[in-house]
């Protein structure tokens, strides 16, 4: 019994380091593609947070140890957020909300993507509304989220909505 | 956001100015002799809803065949993504444009061949394709692969045609070269082998291969260390077999290794160019290894087989701000330009610099492809008598797109 208990939770690590190991999303969040993502937010008409990482990437692993690693975080965008994650140096290629086709990497250009991990927040509808590179807290994230979801970004810039301390 | 990022980079630019040194740029050697820049030639005309791509690996979406310019892109003007050729025949005055490809296409790569004529190279919905095109368009297609993509070709005067592109195996994409003979507009495919004769560990995409004086040179995106960097592999007999071509060797200096705190595995390197010029070749990419402003364009020198130590082929005054599309272009006299678009004055150029006895020019731009609006995404050749042929995508502020092509002599070093 101990060796078949054993054996399952070797095949889960196996299966957790194939789905984790080509990219840098933090684990336990249901981070998927863009093409997916972008349709799912429309269809559940919920907003995105695109996840802009890169293979290899320390910072991203920083954010993802220190703040994604929040139990309460990872409810709130779990819950709240379909949840996307691009590879910036990746080729695969991907549908935009007008059609357009670009790789992974191109869309780091487009959305200009000078440094990782940048945190793209955008409408169900895929526009952007919040670009946000670096390391970021905990309740960094909580601010950002109450600026998207109370929709605090139709009136205001990311920077005013923090500058007036809400 | 902006306006923190604004601040960031002024800042770092401000921390960067004291490093503007002599021996970083040649001043005098660029200066650039624009006045002579040819007049431009709308290839492709903006329309609503069409997006125009110039993304070959490496670059490769211009070459230059005695008198005839020829350029490949994608764009969905069907309604869905389609590759076509515009050719500039020897005396011609404007270009005649063909599509190809079967399906949704994507990313072709073009190299010149003798007698005015092209070999292409794409991927599309039958796999991965070529063929031989000339004045009067592409020839019949050759398939070389069921799947993969990233595909680039290159002509050898001893070794003849080479092919290389990316493709699933297994787990991991993979990079492949194979031989293509021709005889007249029929190409024929030689055996197919991989780039790294070993398992592959990790991903390898973005391949681009070179002739150059002593064999043939292939340079591709490489995560077999949890990062992206560029590698390479030298043949001097690449029809003999797999054997001939070296182990792969690392390019890029961008390191390996996790950072303060346990942190990643590395910075990252991507989108090689190379470029053949006199006896030597040169290899450019983006490179990430300064962080926290984007891609810089970096470029190591060969002498045909292995590559020397890297450095940043950019100038300091564009070190604040991030580099993309990163293109490099030679010829026989030895010349070398290294082409890319960035930002630095408030909207999208090309920028260039040229390879001179004193290193990297200053960065300079070309009248055309530069100022007010956005124009990116170079693609340059260099023809045998030292003319730079630059194409490029020029988008409006309602985000349509256009090509664009000028010729610029290249003033004496």
């Amino acid at each position: 019994m101990h060796r078949i208990h054993f054996i399952s939770r070797c095949l889960l690590a196996a299966a957790f380091f194939i789905a984790t190991a080509r990219a840098d999303p933090p684990p336990d969040y249901p981070f998927v593609g863009h093409d997916a993502g972008l349709a799912r937010a429309r269809a559940e008409d919920k907003p995105i947070l695109l996840y802009f990482g890169r293979y290899g990437c320390a910072w991203c692993d920083h954010v993802n140890r220190k703040t994604f690693s929040d139990p309460g975080l990872q409810q709130l965008f779990s819950d709240n957020y379909v949840l996307i994650y691009v590879d910036a140096e990746g080729g695969k290629r991907l549908r935009m909300p007008n059609s357009e086709r670009l790789t992974e990497g191109e869309l780091g250009t487009r959305l200009g993507a000078f440094a990782t991990p940048l945190f793209v927040f955008m409408t169900p509808a895929g526009k952007v509304v919040a670009k946000i590179p670096g390391f970021k807290t905990v309740d960094d994230f909580k601010d950002y989220d109450r600026y998207v979801r109370g929709g605090h970004y139709l009136k205001q810039s990311l920077l005013e909505f923090l500058a007036s301390k809400p | 956001m902006n306006m923190a990022r604004t601040w960031f980079a002024g800042v770092i630019f401000c921390a960067a100015l004291p490093v503007v040194s002599a021996d970083a740029v040649n001043a005098d050697a660029v200066n650039a002799d624009v006045v002579n820049v040819d007049a431009v030639n709308e290839i492709a005309a903006a329309k609503p809803g069409v997006f125009h791509h110039l993304d070959a690996s490496g670059r490769n979406n211009l070459a230059v065949s005695g008198a005839s310019v020829a350029l490949v892109w994608e764009d969905n003007r069907s309604g869905a993504p389609g590759c076509y050729l515009a050719v500039q025949g020897g005396g011609a005055n404007a270009f005649r444009e063909f599509p190809f490809g079967h399906g949704e296409c994507f990313e072709p790569a073009i190299a010149a061949l003798d007698g005015e004529r092209f070999l292409l190279i794409w991927e599309d919905a039958g796999g991965v394709n070529a063929a031989i095109a000339d004045a009067a368009g592409p020839g019949p297609v050759r398939k070389l692969a069921d799947s993969g993509g990233q595909g680039n070709v290159a002509v050898h005067p001893r070794f003849g045609a080479y092919a290389a592109w990316s493709a699933p195996d297994g787990r991991w994409r993979r990079v492949w070269h194979a031989p293509l003979s021709i005889d007249g507009k029929q190409l024929r495919v030689g055996a197919v082998r991989p780039a790294d004769m070993a398992a592959a560990t990790d991903d390898q995409t973005f391949p681009v291969i070179i002739g150059g004086a002593q064999g043939l040179l292939l340079a591709w995106e490489d995560r077999r260390h949890g990062h992206t960097v560029i590698f390479s592999s030298f043949s001097g007999n690449p029809g003999h077999d797999a054997t001939t071509w070296s182990a792969p060797a690392r390019v890029s200096g961008n390191p390996t290794g996790k950072a303060q705190g346990n942190l990643g595995r590395g910075t990252g390197a991507m989108r090689p160019a190379l470029a053949a010029f006199g006896d030597r070749v040169a290899a450019a990419w983006l490179d990430k290894r300064d962080f926290l402003s984007g891609y810089d364009v970096y470029a190591a020198l060969s002498d045909g087989m292995r590559f020397g130590k890297d450095r940043k082929a950019q100038d300091s005054f564009g070190d604040a701000i991030a580099q993309w599309h990163v293109a490099a272009a030679g010829n026989a006299l030895g010349e070398l330009v290294i082409a890319w678009d960035d930002d630095r004055d408030g909207t999208p150029d090309i920028w260039l610099t040229r390879l001179t006895a004193a290193g990297y020019s200053e960065n300079f731009t070309l009248p055309a492809a530069a100022g007010p609006g956005q124009q990116s995404d170079p693609a340059i050749a260099l023809d045998a008598a030292g003319t730079l042929h630059l194409a490029w995508i020029e988008r409006s502020a309602a985000g349509a797109t256009r090509l664009r092509y000028t010729k610029w002599p290249l003033p004496p070093r």
